[in-house]
């Protein structure tokens, strides 16, 4: 059907294919800032402005648009320009991933084009209509702020100015906006108490060579990829086609468990333009464990690309390849499948018992502990002994705690496209957090050498764990392979929450002696995890969730045991935290009711036994992931963190019974609650990352390497470590990342490592680099190197000559003695520093309902030296908005059969920004000897707090104790009516 | 199962109602429902785009009824400041509550009708405002139903071959306060348990009394038993409290993910509670 339209000032007449898509369309057109993130309208990621009006157009056949005018962020501004809200969600740090961000942008047009003012209600009312799952939103509300003050012509000041050192950090809440008591608009709530980070400065030989004080480290910067997310310039893995590009389309089962005892492709084949049909007749079977982990990847190896066998409700049946999208899906639906229905189990506890149905009867599988009573494995850590501990103890407390499953649902979708090159290796272009692990995983799979595929990651739509493992890489490659065509495959929403990757459920029992004076003396965790249909780091995640929930504490007699199995439930997986939310949860649960039975302050207590600096951390010499590494506390500032934090939720009220209670609403009960947080940082031994750095013509640097940003802002921070060292702005660094072929090797965007490893490789790159840098400028100046440093983008002498790196630049390259100067670097650490934190909350509890309402959130981290405070608070926030759904909401629900129910945006409901409490942040630094100028790990402390405060902040306003999450209305009102 | 579809797009209310009725179930109206279907997943080979049907307008006429078409989107009944007064509020109220403003920039009351699940605010906001919808087919033929009777006809599906022309508000005159209450497992989220009231006082008695609750029965519905027994009454804690048990007793609801049958059985009675005491609460400006 023809249609016309006005696209972006411009008047368009095209041919609207039958059952096309207006998101489908404006995407063909070039307008790649329209993102898919589901189907039903409820992400906004695919908002455009139809006729001024934001609209999802995914929920639009693409003929809708004839006759109507559609803006998308292409038409905002032109290359080389930036409309203010643009510029605005730059410079305040709103973009993380940066999926959603065109749609924020749209959403903040239509509110200022109609309202110069906006309040802070407005804003988030505004935002509302894009789910994120990056940023919680605060930066983005600010964003809007800012962009109306911009728009009206006011003088907005620099966000990301160089701090003035050492603790003199611009404030990004510092009265850069009207007040708004002036009817201006502005931060009308505190939103957020400023983070004022002290960089301290570190130890003169982790500084040499640098002439000034840091002006890079610790300083607010813009990230590097940030100009091309705000103008939705085509950056992620799907913004890309090819000549001859093929689309897959998935066959999932419909049952949780059974055999497929014959299946027929026949009419799916015959249909013109399908171009390959797989299923597990097709392909060579290879067991493999599909988690992007190190060598040797972690047993079992109990998944084949396509099986005979289904194991949960989801599970990948067949794939098909054809000329369209449409073609695809018309093939699977004439795929016939002969099931034979086999009993299914869903509990952990109950598949561990005799006469379960046994899931994994394969006999290729390799490394089950167990197959017949679906045990994947048993864990099992002693120190000390613990039965003597609680016999020698005054209080000895067992408590039983439950974790639901949850999902990562990142705003984009697991997406791959392969295709053979010009040299015919096989290149996998996909979102995954470990581009090199994943290679690795995927070459015995496909029958090809690792050399013979290169996978590249471009700019990602979150992952949060969730794409860790390979999900669709292998299928996708399949189907090149088998039709040597480019393929593109994408999953839907529904197929993201029935087909991908969650949180593993679990049920966590404590038992804990402690003494007369309050000193724990034994400590027993008994972990039952669920990890599924397939075993894929669920063994990590249980040694994680032990090594946890047995570390914050000093005790003499620590007792861990596990038992890790199989259900026919979709697979848990990796998931921000990786066992920490659970373990979390059950310990800090189970402090605050010791505290509360032995009438002890709940903070005094944590702190009287809470790990120091300089202590040993037991456990971890027995489960560690990477083997067994005894650790020490080389840095903590956890009762700063604790006192700074207790300070901005005004723990004092905790005192006060009156204010527990509204007099004007009656059925309100106000509570507060806490607890202290400790998650290590890296593998010890284990994780390893690559940087290299090569220099220009013009001083400039090409700074290379594998470590992977999912959005958490991981390039910015490591162009700034390396600009730090080198002396030379932000923009004089241009970095390319993740891609096997071109980048380091880096394990990938795991174990909140990216900073501490990655980070500590640039920054040994970055002083090779700096010596040849000096090497050259004593050739250029006749001198020698003694006394050099690098600064203002020059090598200065101590006599106070100088020679520029432009300068430096062209002679190596062309003049004398030529050269490229250039280094590489890997780093390892064979510690692994826990950063710290302290979360509160505050929540109002309706005694009639059961609802529970999360007031203000505050949370301070101890991260060691804050590289960049403001992706650092964006990691904070954003951590803390997933948190608090686990905590309240979020879960994964099932019918008797295994289906699950909650399967799109609506239904499973993450945060919306109208809806947000408030949320405080705190950095309170440290200096970590082992890491980049002193940086702990940050991306995954953030997440794992919440659920534990509110959960006590509940028991705070109600006396009720709520030992599984999340905390529903029906929950607490049971609780509170039994 | 995913399934294509072709468009299109009548130019006039006798075509389109031609096509409807000629296409049978293969066709659908293109209705975009505040909890929207995926398009692929509507499970019709033609989807009939009325956009060019002139059915988005909100007009008042000298009777004081307000005519809202079909297509106005929920956004609309937001920002029309004739539906922003009064006790109609309550309709703009729930309309923000139904959807993300996206999502309410397409979606209109023939979404809201045709919807099966979603938030049920502003079904109960039609319901107590005794909304009449009234339907176009064949031979220009127009017919007006109370909400209930087109409930009660198309329990299964929507008219075939019949488009939802308009839904009409009938003027309510001052003395009425209008209230909605909900309970969910976070601020934004479809509300497990909903109750819309309106109340007319007149010497400090309620003379009518309107009142809906969804989430509590298989569908949203009015309560006519509390309504009855609350007319000539004060709302005060002992007819409230009386209102709450007679809504416990008649509930019937199914359970689900969000909320178990014996929870919302319970709730009915606290929305309803808080629903009618809040519309009292607004009242008394009339009344002062």
């Amino acid at each position: 059907m023809l249609i016309k339209f006005n696209l972006n000032n411009r008047d368009m007449e095209i041919v609207a294919q039958s059952g096309e898509l207006l998101l489908e369309t404006l995407r063909r057109l070039g307008c790649w800032s329209v993102k898919h993130g589901c189907e039903t309208g409820e992400c906004g990621s695919c908002s455009i402005l139809l006729d001024d009006r934001l609209t999802p157009c995914c929920l639009l056949p693409a003929t809708y648009a004839d006759g109507h005018t559609i803006l998308t962020v292409e038409g905002l501004a032109e290359v080389t320009e930036l409309h203010p809200i643009q510029a605005a969600f730059m410079e305040t740090g709103a973009i993380q991933c940066g999926y959603c961000t065109p749609g924020m942008i749209l959403a903040t047009k239509t509110l200022l084009d109609r309202e110069r003012t906006p309040n802070l209600a407005q804003a988030r009312e505004a935002l509302s209509a894009i789910l994120c799952r990056c940023t919680g939103y605060v930066k983005p509300v600010e964003a809007v702020l800012r962009a109306a003050a911009m728009l009206r012509g006011e003088p907005v000041a620099p966000l990301n100015n160089p701090p003035s050192m050492p603790d003199e950090l611009p404030s990004f809440f510092d009265s850069h906006y009207p007040d708004p008591s002036e009817g201006t608009s502005g931060v009308d709530t505190a939103v957020q108490v400023s983070a004022r980070p002290e960089v301290r400065t570190s130890p003169s030989s982790t500084l040499l060579n640098r002439r000034e004080s840091p002006t890079m480290v610790g300083a607010p910067k813009q990230k590097v990829d940030a100009l091309r997310l705000a103008k939705g310039h085509p950056a992620f893995t799907d913004d890309f086609t090819l000549p001859g590009m093929l689309y897959a389309e998935l066959l999932t089962s419909p049952h949780p468990h059974a055999r497929i005892r014959g299946i027929d492709v026949s009419m799916a084949r015959a249909l013109p333009g399908v171009r390959a049909v797989l299923t597990y007749q097709d392909l060579p079977r290879v067991p493999f464990a599909p988690g992007c982990q190190s060598y040797p990847n972690p047993k079992p190896y109990d998944q084949v690309s396509l099986d005979n066998k289904v194991r949960h409700v989801g599970d990948k049946v067949a794939v098909v390849a054809a000329e369209t999208p449409e073609i695809a899906r018309r093939a699977i639906g004439l795929i016939e499948v002969d099931y034979e229905l086999l009993p299914a189990v869903f509990e952990a506890e109950e598949a561990l018992k005799e006469g379960a149905p046994i899931i994994h009867d394969e006999p290729d599988a390799i490394g089950i502990k167990d197959a017949d009573r679906n045990l994947v494995v048993t864990i099992t850590a002693n120190i000390g002994d613990v039965e003597q501990g609680l016999r020698d103890s005054t209080h000895v407390f067992e408590r039983t705690y439950r974790l639901q499953q949850v999902q990562q649902t990142p705003i984009e979708p697991h997406v791959t496209i392969t295709y053979w090159d010009e040299d015919e290796r096989l290149v996998v272009r996909t979102g995954t957090q470990a581009p090199f692990h994943m290679r690795r995983v995927l070459a015995p799979i496909l029958g090809l050498p690792v050399g013979r595929i290169r996978v590249i990651k471009p700019r990602m739509g979150g992952g949060f764990g969730g794409k860790m493992d390979v999900i669709l890489e292998d299928l996708c490659a399949h189907l090149t392979i088998k039709t040597g065509r480019p393929v593109r495959f994408e999953f839907s929403r529904e197929q993201e929450f029935t087909s991908t990757r969650s949180r593993h459920p679990a049920t966590i029992t404590y038992r804990a002696g402690v003494d007369g004076m309050g000193n724990l003396k034994a400590l027993e965790m008994t972990l039952v995890e669920n990890t599924g249909a397939y075993g894929v780091q669920g063994m990590t995640v249980a040694n994680l969730i032990g090594a946890r929930g047995l570390s914050t504490y000093r005790c003499p007699n620590i007792r861990f045991d596990s038992k890790v199995a199989y259900t026919n439930l979709p697979v848990p997986s990796a998931f921000r935290g990786f066992g920490g939310p659970q373990a979390q949860f059950a310990m800090e649960s189970l402090m605050d009711e010791i505290a509360a039975e032995l009438k002890l302050d709940p903070v005094a207590f944590r702190m009287q036994n809470a790990i120091q600096e300089g202590e040993e951390i037991a456990i971890m010499a027995l489960l560690g992931e990477g083997g067994p590494v005894a650790q020490i506390v080389p840095s903590s500032r956890l009762p700063e963190c604790v006192e700074q934090a207790a300070a901005a939720i005004e723990w004092s009220r905790t005192f006060d019974p009156a204010w527990k209670r509204d007099p004007t609403r009656p059925n309100i009960r106000r509570g507060l609650g806490m607890c202290i947080l400790m998650h290590g940082t890296a593998i010890p031994g284990l994780d390893m990352g690559g940087a290299m750095i090569k220099m220009n013509d013009d001083g400039s640097f090409n700074l290379l390497i594998g470590a992977t940003d999912l959005g958490t802002g991981s390039d910015t921070v490591l162009a700034q470590i390396a600009a730090e060292t080198l002396g030379v702005p932000l923009d004089k660094i241009l970095v390319y990342s993740s891609d096997t072929d071109l980048t380091p090797f880096d394990v990938g965007a795991y174990a909140s490592s990216t900073t501490y490893i990655s980070g500590m490789a640039v920054r040994k790159a970055a002083e090779l680099v700096l010596q040849k840098l000096f090497e050259r400028a004593a050739l250029l100046l006749k001198t020698t190197t003694k006394g050099m440093v690098a600064g203002d983008e020059r090598i200065h002498t101590p006599g106070g000559r100088s020679v520029s790196l432009g300068e430096i630049g062209l002679h190596s390259l062309h003049t004398l003695n030529q050269e490229q100067i250039m280094a590489s670097a890997s780093h390892v650490s064979m510690v692994s520093p826990p950063s710290f934190g302290a979360q509160f909350a505050e929540v109002e509890v309706d005694i009639d309902s059961g609802e529970v309402r999360v007031k203000k959130l505050a949370l301070a981290v101890d991260c060691g030296t804050v590289i960049n405070p403001q992706t650092a608070e964006g990691q904070m926030e954003g951590g803390m908005a997933q948190a608090l759904g686990y905590a309240v909401s979020e879960e994964m629900v099932y019918n008797n059969k295994g289906s699950l129910l909650t399967t799109r945006f609506g239904d499973y409901h993450i945060f919306q920004a109208d809806e947000m409490p408030e949320m405080v942040c705190l950095l309170v630094p440290s200096y970590e000897q082992s890491g980049p100028f002193g940086a702990k790990g940050l991306g995954e402390i953030t997440a794992e707090g919440v659920a534990p405060a509110v959960a006590n902040a509940v028991y705070h306003a109600t006396g009720l104790r709520l030992r599984s999450l999340p905390l529903t209305p029906e929950k607490v009102w049971r609780a509170l009516h039994s | 199962m995913q399934q294509s579809f072709e468009t299109m797009r009548p130019k006039t209310r006798a075509e389109a109602i031609d096509l409807l009725t000629r296409l049978g179930d293969r066709a659908a109206p293109f209705i975009v429902q505040p909890k929207p279907i995926a398009l692929r997943q509507m499970g019709v080979d033609f989807l009939i785009d009325l956009s060019l049907l002139g059915l988005e307008t909100i007009q008042k006429d000298d009777d004081g009824r307000t005519h809202i078409g079909s297509l106005a989107t929920l956004q609309e009944l937001i920002e029309n400041p004739s539906l922003n007064g009064g006790v109609w509020g309550i309709l703009s109220q729930a309309a923000g509550l139904a959807a993300t403003p996206g999502i309410r920039n397409l979606s209109g009351l023939w979404g809201v009708l045709q919807a099966r699940s979603g938030s049920p605010e502003v079904i109960l906001a039609l319901l107590v405002l005794e909304a009449q919808v009234v339907l176009l087919s064949v031979g220009d033929k127009q017919r007006t139903l109370t909400l209930p009777e087109f409930y009660e006809e198309n329990r299964i599906s929507l008219p075939k071959g019949e488009l939802v022309l308009e839904v009409c508000l009938l003027p309510v005159g001052n003395g009425w306060g209008g209230a909605l209450a909900r309970v969910a497992r976070t601020p934004r989220d479809e509300a497990i348990v909903a109750a819309a009231a309106i109340v007319e006082v007149k010497d400090g008695k309620a003379n009518r009394v309107k009142l809906a609750l969804a989430g509590a029965n298989p569908v949203p519905m009015r309560i006519p038993a509390v309504e009855d027994m609350l007319n000539g009454k004060v709302f005060d804690a002992q007819n409230l409290q009386a209102a709450t048990k007679i809504v416990e007793e008649q509930a019937d609801p199914p359970g689900d993910f969000r909320g178990s049958s014996e929870y919302r059985r319970s709730m009915a009675g606290l929305v309803v509670r808080r629903a009618l005491n809040e519309a009292w609460k607004k009242t008394t400006v009339w009344e002062k």
